[in-house]
């Protein structure tokens, strides 16, 4: 009850506080990411998700009405280096996948690196301040998991490949006409004069020309679009690929009855996901969302979280097999997943249904139900909130997702 | 990392017929390009390791480079680290950089197509030893 009236008393100031802001923020900025780190603490909504591009630093938080006390239940912190970093010799090639050889007659060749995904990999921390160990547990068992996870394969379809390329091209050579267009403008020999006859010079001199420069493309700018649609080459690069396979793996471990000296394995898993989908949005609409996503994942899971007859914790190997289907369409997104296990003990399976929706640029709904491994207390039915948290300081921490959910 | 300076003053004491080289290396995940201007010598698309001239074409000359820079492939939450994590490094006969061109600029900072510039000046002078 106490839980209902914080959030009574907080979502409207929550909400309201998000609508002052001026995000401006895509659905696809907002997805739902779950780090393999919760995925493994068992208290994610949806276990099988590819994300299309990673933030450098995300926080999650998971606020569990049924057992939390109003401070959030789970976290999970996850950091992609490859965005915190500067990369050596990047360029936007690279960037898109593309290895640059040079050819025999001296020309640049492009060459589809599918393996470029790799190095952006991300490392993530979780932690539930209560692992559920079944019915009856009274103890509280706080749990920290480890994990990394990274695109090992990405192919895209030929056509999606060479439209990269022609933009990219097609980008250079706006961008060399503006500089050449600046050089050569009045406005550039007026700023040089007048630079000269004041004895401006050295960086005082590039500041005053960078926003000159900035003017001038601003007084052109429908002159130099490189393409007719916002967010073309973003759409481009995020299109769903032909195929692609991400790797994660993770270790989690458990204190019973919150006690130091009660350390215990908790899960060891290493999964593969493939992806493949189809995106139906219409070149005229780019930036409204029709796709099909399917996915299939293979896991070997060892968990050590389940107790016997005699209350003792028993190690037991899973091998999961499952799949799931996702349709998207502007605000909505419907999916299945179903997930096989085969284990030393019995053959189970986890199937449920996931909508999501997102109501503003702000907030998103997502709601699951299903049956969950097991046949005691598997029951999925999950109702929850995001929104996205926008910092004053971007460059440090990047709108990291706030979420609560009802379980 | 040094700070961001935007113009440099390089005293040589050189042949005049000595060649001298520009070679500059721009790491980013956005699209750049490069154009040189050298009043009255040469201007050019930079593209890889050119000669820019003989030393007594350049002494006294002052090197205006123009990058511009496009990060409209760069989803929108990874913008401002995209733009931090950009370098330029320039190298005639001796290096200058790596350099954060955009060190204190986020986001906010890009035009409505996405775009940056940054603008640097070499100004070559002769030194004798």
């Amino acid at each position: 009850m106490k839980n209902f009236i914080l959030i009574l008393i907080f979502f409207p100031l929550v909400f309201y506080a998000q609508q002052k802001k001026d995000i401006n923020i895509e659905l696809k900025e907002l997805e739902i990411t779950t780090a393999p780190s919760v995925v493994l603490l068992g208290v994610s909504p949806s276990e099988l998700e590819i994300v299309k591009s990673k933030k450098a630093i995300v926080l999650s938080l998971v606020n569990s009405f049924k057992k939390s006390e109003g401070i959030p239940d789970s976290y999970a912190f996850e950091i992609t280096p490859f965005w915190l970093l500067p990369s050596s010799n990047m360029n936007s090639s690279k960037y898109a996948g593309y290895n640059t050889v040079k050819g025999s007659d001296n020309k640049m060749k492009y060459k589809w690196n599918a393996f470029s995904e790799v190095k952006k990999a991300s490392f993530s921390l979780g932690f539930v301040r209560d692992l559920s160990l079944g019915t009856g547990d009274e103890m509280k068992n706080p749990s920290f998991a480890f994990s990394v996870r990274s695109t090992l394969i990405r192919v895209r379809t030929r056509k999606n490949k060479d439209s990269i390329l022609a933009h990219d091209a097609r980008l250079k050579g706006v961008l060399s006409n503006i500089n050449k267009d600046w050089v050569h403008s009045n406005e550039h020999k007026l700023l040089s004069d007048s630079c000269m006859r004041a004895g401006v010079k050295d960086d005082a001199k590039a500041e005053i020309f960078e926003k000159g420069k900035a003017r001038f493309k601003k007084k052109f700018a429908e002159k130099y679009k490189s393409s007719k649609e916002a967010d073309y080459y973003r759409n481009l690069l995020e299109a769903p690929p032909l195929i692609s396979a991400d790797f994660a793996g993770g270790y989690s471990t458990f204190f019973s009855d919150n006690k130091f000296s009660n350390n215990h394995f908790g899960k060891l898993g290493f999964w593969l996901t493939l992806n493949t989908g189809f995106d139906f949005a219409k070149s005229d609409e780019p930036n409204v969302e029709k796709r099909l996503n399917f996915y299939g994942i293979v896991r070997y899971l060892d968990d050590g979280t389940n107790l016997d007859a005699n209350q003792q914790f028993l190690r037991t190997k899973n091998c999961d097999l499952g799949g799931k289907a996702e349709f998207t369409y502007k605000r909505f997104s419907i999916s299945y997943e179903y997930i096989y296990r085969i284990n030393d003990i019995e053959n189970t399976f986890r199937s449920s249904g996931l909508i999501a929706y997102k109501v503003s640029d702000k907030v998103y709904i997502n709601a699951a139900f299903g049956k969950n491994y097991g046949e005691k207390d598997n029951l999925i039915s999950f109702l929850g909130l995001n929104w996205g948290l926008d910092s004053e300081k971007k460059s440090v921490f990047v709108d990291p997702p706030d979420e609560k959910k009802i379980q | 990392m040094k700070a961001v300076k935007s113009s440099k003053t390089l005293k040589f004491d050189l042949a005049d017929n000595q060649d001298v080289f520009l070679e500059i290396t721009v790491s980013s995940t956005g699209t750049c390009s490069t154009l040189v201007s050298i009043p009255g010598v040469k201007e050019f698309d930079y593209e890889k390791r050119e000669k820019i001239g003989s030393f007594s074409d350049l002494k006294g000359k002052t090197i205006e480079i123009n990058h511009e820079f496009s990060f409209e492939g760069i989803p929108k939450k990874n913008l401002d680290n995209a733009i931090q994590q950009t370098q330029i490094t320039y190298s005639l006969l001796n290096v200058i950089g790596p350099l954060q061109p955009f060190k204190k600029k986020t986001s906010k900072d890009l035009d409505s197509e996405d775009r940056i510039s940054a603008v640097k000046f070499i100004t070559i002078e002769h030194i004798t030893l």
